[in-house]
């Protein structure tokens, strides 16, 4: 039994690491408190879903009041509690993923604490800890959320158990599948970490972040669509095999009835998967404990190539989303959600226009995704060398290296992906819908660059300036018109060329303006280095 | 030379330095000593550029910094007491970053870099990001930095803090050799040895006052140190010293 004295040392550790989990570490005190205020208005528009999801529940269970054959609403239940396990599933492999760099205690943790008289295991076990309760803070949170949907469900005479019993069943199963997303992302960090060279321990692991970042939001219609899957449950399809979440339903099957031979089957691949991704990350976590070098070395070596043709900004802008897992994750996160809802609009409509739409997906989120990872500050305190080399003359040249980057990723990477689908639409005539596309990219770039004054990475960041539900809207606003207006100018610039011409004429003499007035404030407007919240001053209140 | 007169910075009710007169010939390392919280580094922020004086003026060889402040940049080299810097790059990376920043052109940067990474002791570390780099390693890169583009006025805060014995003394050598080519050099520090070891004038500040200016002698050592004491209103730290050691045993 330990000692009272050990077991508070214990809380104040492990309180620390907790807290530590919430510091970004990047944000100064007022972008600390923006980042509040950006929470809460999630929190707030996560609630306002789930209340919306739980009514559209209510209608739809409310309705088989006396239907013959129950059937198809036994499979719904099936497909339904699989999307209550599904989602708390997403949420906890996505908040694994953004802190999978705090893993394991880093080497500040362990320069700091192994001067004191604490031992490793101590220090591991406060770190294990921390992660369990933040990890818990969000499977709990979850799974709250969803029980009033899993009532809704379980109170349908078509349900396998009695209210209680279903919530019960939910949330111990639903806590498994979490575990079970938390402690595969657990795994292949842990698995990375011990078998990738040292030397390239942090490279692979900042790539395979975004890359997993990336997955999960491509994974987004899938979880979305797992309502629908209830054809499959009752067709019992082997594509449900491949299907974590359907684990857990057969795994809640077998231990609280109700289930079939096919339930049965999927609960036994559950179990197992279970088994095996514990044992993998169990094993990686004991490895690491005993070789804690690996973590601490923070050698990272670089690619011996150097290039000649890119800019000094152009280069640094670069290097840094190539190494920063931060920024890289933030790009390839963001950028890989309008891959998604691409993906799900041209899905099944190819030979419509109505496709047309998906390339200002693209580049509605590219465009945001870059903007949003330059704004990030890196290093902050190391900004010292840009302010004191500025000058009128090169500023201009050197924040031209941010509009190269914006037209790259949110202009060029767009287009060249739809040009094929554009082509198999309209064949040669694809030329100028790809260049109204273009156009309309273009615009969005000056649109987005509007007051910019940043070398990328260098100005701290204030998140959440705007209220959220305003951002929200017009955000929203913004992707649906987008879709609707720049899919019919691609049409249109299909169909006519004097529409081509004159469309382009016009969109091109607004960026023009736009474009103007940037380049007269990046030729006269000094450098900025501190984000600032909007102050009342510039609603022109005082007059 | 660099002239500073009448310089002044208020932060609200705070007078951080007020009407600080000094200047530095060429040729000369001018030691610039003050207790924590006499206005010392926010001198150097105003030097360098990095902060507008309230008022004052700064000039460097007839080049008003107010109105020429990138011409006035150009020239002048500086090592911040921390060494902040972009510690995902490689030395090599961060080098020709600053100096292609400090517009020099490319093909002799390259070979000005390698030659000063070698120089410096940083060549084999060239692959490896500044991440894993010493406390001492990232002070050699800025100095490295500092003297990339040759510059007329070095401004050193602190620059031998983290500094190991060999490092040190080879700062020591680069700040007497750079003076003697007709350089100039501000050396903002607390420690009256290296003081009096590599420079050749001293200023005094307290309270964001200029309040002595004394030439370096060899022949008295602890002359410095006498005068500080006396000019900067030092209290006696040997009682406090016998406190703690009575609440540490207590």
């Amino acid at each position: 039994m330990r000692r009272p004295a050990e077991a508070s040392r214990s809380r104040l550790l492990t309180r620390h690491f907790f807290g530590a989990l919430f510091d970004l570490g990047f944000l100064t005190r007022e972008g600390a408190d923006g980042f509040i205020r950006v929470v809460i208005g999630i929190v707030a528009v996560i609630i306002t879903l789930g209340l919306w999801l739980t009514r559209m529940y209510t209608i739809v269970y409310a309705l088989p009041g006396g239907v013959a054959d129950p059937a198809p609403y036994v499979s719904a239940v099936d497909a339904n509690t699989m999307t209550a396990i599904g989602l708390p599933m997403w949420i906890a492999a996505f908040v694994t993923v953004l802190i999978s760099h705090s893993l394991v205690p880093d080497e500040t943790d362990y320069r700091v604490l192994m001067a004191l008289p604490l031992t490793k295991a101590f220090i591991f076990r406060a770190k294990l800890l921390a992660l369990a309760m933040f990890c818990a803070l969000f499977i709990a949170g979850s799974l709250l959320g969803l029980t009033v949907l899993v009532i809704v469900i379980s109170s349908s005479r078509f349900a396998p158990n009695i209210v209680p019993v279903s919530v019960a069943a939910y949330w111990l199963v639903g806590a498994l599948a979490c575990l079970f997303s938390v402690l595969t992302i657990v795994s292949i960090n842990g698995l990375l970490t011990i078998l990738v060279p040292r030397s390239r321990v942090h490279g692979v692991t900042a790539t395979v972040k975004s890359a997993l970042l990336a997955a999960l939001m491509l994974s987004i219609p899938s979880v979305l669509a797992l309502p629908a899957k209830a054809g499959a449950f009752a067709g019992h399809s082997r594509a449900l095999y491949s299907l974590p979440p359907a684990w857990f339903v057969g795994i809640e099957r077998l231990a609280f009835g109700g289930g079939d031979a096919f339930t049965a089957v999927l609960g036994r691949i559950g179990l197992v998967a279970f088994a095996s991704v514990s044992a993998v990350a169990a094993t990686s976590y004991l490895v690491l404990y005993r070789r804690f070098d690996r973590v601490m070395l923070t050698t990272v070596e670089v690619s011996r190539r150097r290039s000649r043709w890119r800019g000094t900004i152009g280069d640094f802008t670069l290097a840094t989303l190539r190494r920063s897992s931060l920024h890289q994750g933030v790009l390839v996160a963001v950028s890989a959600l309008g891959v998604t809802l691409a993906i799900n609009r041209v899905g099944g409509q190819t030979a419509t226009y109505a496709a047309l739409g998906a390339v200002w997906l693209l580049m509605f989120f590219i465009g945001l995704a870059t903007r949003a990872a330059i704004a990030l500050p890196i290093d902050q305190r190391a900004n010292w060398v840009f302010r004191m080399t500025e000058s009128d003359a090169t500023r201009a040249s050197q924040l031209s290296a941010v509009t190269r980057l914006m037209r790259q990723t949110t202009v060029i990477v767009p287009v060249l992906v739809m040009a094929p689908l554009e082509w198999r639409l309209f064949g040669a005539r694809a030329v100028p819908a790809l260049a109204m596309n273009a156009v309309c990219g273009l615009l969005w770039v000056e649109v987005l660059l509007r007051g910019w004054r940043r070398i990328p990475f260098t100005s701290s960041y204030i998140p959440g300036k705007q209220f959220i539900a305003q951002t929200l809207v017009v955000g929203i606003g913004t992707l649906v018109l987008g879709v609707t207006i720049v899919g019919a100018m691609a049409l249109g610039a299909a169909r006519s060329t004097a529409f081509f011409l004159i469309a382009s004429l016009l969109l091109g003499t607004i960026t023009l303006v736009f474009r103007r007035t940037r380049l007269h404030l990046w030729n006269n407007g000094a450098l900025e280095f501190d984000d600032k919240m909007p102050s009342a001053l510039d609603l022109n209140l005082y007059g | 030379m660099l002239e500073a007169r009448g310089l002044t910075k208020r932060y609200g009710a705070l007078l951080a330095v007020d009407r600080v007169d000094f200047c530095v010939n060429r040729g000369e390392v001018l030691g610039y000593l003050g207790p924590n919280g006499s206005g010392k580094s926010t001198t150097v922020n105003m030097i360098v550029g990095l902060l507008q004086p309230g008022s004052g003026e700064i000039t460097l060889n007839g080049t008003k910094q107010a109105e020429d402040p990138a011409a006035y940049k150009k020239r002048i080299g500086y090592v911040p007491e921390e060494p902040f810097l972009y510690t995902h790059l490689t030395a090599p990376e961060y080098l020709t970053l600053v100096g292609r920043l400090r517009e020099m052109p490319l093909e002799g940067l390259e070979r000005k870099v390698t030659e000063l990474l070698k120089l410096f002791l940083l060549w084999d570390a060239r692959y490896s990001t500044m991440a894993a780099f010493s406390k001492g390693m990232r002070q050699r890169v800025i100095l490295a930095a500092a003297l990339l583009h040759n510059p007329d006025l070095l401004v050193l805060d602190e620059p031998f803090s983290g500094l190991d014995v060999n490092a040190s003394l080879l700062f020591r050598s680069l700040i007497t050799m750079f003076a003697a080519q007709g350089r100039m050099i501000l050396f903002s520090t607390h420690r009256f040895d290296m003081v009096e070891k590599v420079c050749s004038r001293a200023v005094i500040l307290s309270k964001g006052r200029v309040v002595a200016e004394r030439t370096i002698t060899r022949e008295r050592p602890d002359a410095l140190e006498e005068l500080f004491h006396r000019v900067t209103d030092q209290q006696d730290f040997t009682p406090v010293a016998r406190d703690i050691l009575a609440v540490v045993q207590a």
